[in-house]
């Protein structure tokens, strides 16, 4: 760790006795009002963690550092609520980017007719996430698509999800996500949840139902977006916001449109799935992307299951409870995972242009 | 046949005294409107067994029935679980461990009754 890593531009301008985040400029210098032995009291101070001072201190030149005027704690320093620290404030990828992770998802279902709950539990080891290049929500972002790298028949577009709680409705950064593919099997049974890709080619009669999936949504079918959004609403100098300005930590949830199959009928909703990012053991939201190793639990269940012998009956289950959990990047994609094994678009093209077809009539 | 006379495990015999205490539970409403089924145990030499449940639930076996009925089989160590509780119709058929010929929304309405079910022919394994 050498200092000019450590002394990063927030920590230059709370030095400097700056009240606000907006005051710093963004190089990567060190003040020229601060020596060593002033550094290592504030951080000591700061943080309550002598781990972090001797690797500081050995890297720094004592006399490059001149004396600091006074160490009084920055307000917007002191402001940053418990558990997060300084150190959790980071900017986001600046691109767009694919992620892969190794996940776990649990379901509970309620059968509508016989009351009965069942438990399934999933795994892969190639769940594959989309996500946009940073940008700055406002109002009317909503309605703005953002380039998102998934392969056909998605489109390479994801929005805000529909339905999205307003405590993402804020003026911060945040990438627009789309999953790619979530491919997993149960271990003790044939049951599979799906969703994007291989939910599309499996059964792209019913995925690209725009009188199904496009009634509450601008969207024409069961694609799956998210939102990482940051918590902090920090500004640049002048007042303004650029896509790099707030970062980590962040929140994040997902609208999922999924296919449960098993030996008992194969299940969607219509009723998007709202996955949301938990706090981790320490407390925090995401501190990176992905923000491994994590837990999304469900936030508005129940959520009613449909049949996909009869998409347009009444609901016969109920989703209550789920979770997606994530411990590991994925090294490997399986083979019959996307990017290894995608949808031959030549041979679900009839039934996409006949789920549209009916969309429309 | 009299009640104390050994049958063969899951054969008609046995059948005939499991239906006989079912109509004669006081669950047999649950499985009311059922219709025809059909019961097979998939590693034993034992014969198909069709049942017909009738609008009050009154079960009779019928000698021989249509195929495209739904159709519970199973192995004799799994019926054995099904019967004893360890396991529920709808776990049972989750788990790969009844295996359910025909549509599981016709027997949706009816799992809890299957359960009924197992546990008066509890009593006759």
């Amino acid at each position: 760790m050498t200092a000019q890593r450590i002394i990063t531009p927030d920590l230059r301008g709370a030095l400097r006795g700056n009240t606000m985040p907006c005051e710093r400029d963004r190089r990567w210098t060190l003040s020229t009002e601060v020596t060593a032995s002033d550094l290592k009291a504030l951080l000591v101070e700061l943080e309550g963690e002598e781990a972090v001072v001797p690797a500081f201190a050995a890297s720094v030149e004592p006399a490059a550092l001149p004396a600091l005027p006074q160490l009084d704690k920055p307000d917007w320093l002191s402001g940053i609520p418990r558990p997060y620290s300084w150190r959790d404030i980071a900017p986001f990828s600046p691109s767009s980017a694919v992620y892969f992770m190794d996940g776990y998802s649990d379901a509970r279902i309620r059968l509508r007719e016989s009351e009965e709950e069942i438990l399934l539990q999933f795994w892969d080891k190639n769940t594959s996430i989309a996500a946009s290049a940073p940008t700055v929500f406002a109002a009317g972002q909503e309605e703005v698509d953002h380039f998102t790298a998934v392969p056909p028949p998605l489109q390479p577009l994801a929005r805000f999800p529909e339905n999205t709680p307003d405590r993402y409705k804020r003026t911060t950064t945040y990438h627009a996500l789309q999953v790619i593919s979530m491919n997993m099997k149960a271990k003790d049974s044939d049951a599979r949840l799906l969703i994007g890709l291989p939910y599309a080619e499996k059964y792209p009669e019913l995925f690209f139902r725009t009188d199904i999936f496009g009634i509450d949504r601008r969207d024409e079918s069961a694609a799956s977006y998210g939102v990482v959004q940051s918590l902090t609403e920090f500004n640049e100098s002048g007042g303004h916001k650029s896509p790099y300005t707030n970062g980590f930590p962040a929140r994040s949830f997902f609208a999922i449109y999924h296919l449960i199959e098993t030996p008992i009928g194969a299940l969607f909703n219509k009723k998007a799935t709202q996955m949301e990012l938990q706090p981790s053991t320490d407390g925090k939201l995401a501190l990176k992307l992905p923000p491994l190793p994590f837990n999304y639990s469900l936030i508005n269940g129940p959520i009613p299951l449909f049949s996909v012998d009869e998409p347009d009956g009444q609901p016969i289950a109920d989703l209550l409870a789920a979770h997606h959990n994530d411990q590991a990047a994925a090294t490997v994609p399986t083979r019959d995972a996307w990017p290894w094994h995608g949808p031959s678009l030549e041979a679900i093209e009839p039934a996409i242009a006949s789920a549209r077809r009916r969309g429309n009539d | 046949l009299t009640d104390s006379s050994p049958v063969d495990l899951f054969g008609p015999d046995w059948w005939d005294k499991v239906l006989a205490a079912w109509n004669a539970s006081g669950c047999r409403h649950s499985l009311g409107g059922f219709g025809l089924s059909s019961f097979r145990v998939s590693d034993m030499d034992v014969e198909r067994i069709w049942v017909y449940w009738d609008a009050e639930g009154n079960a009779s076996r019928e000698s021989a029935g249509a195929t495209d009925v739904p159709t519970f089989s199973a192995s004799r160590r799994d019926w054995l679980d099904f019967i004893d509780g360890r396991f529920t119709a709808t776990a049972g058929v989750l788990r790969r461990r009844l295996h359910l010929e025909g549509s599981f929304r016709q027997v949706l309405p009816y799992t809890k009754a299957f359960n009924n079910l197992a546990r008066v022919a509890r009593p006759f394994v």
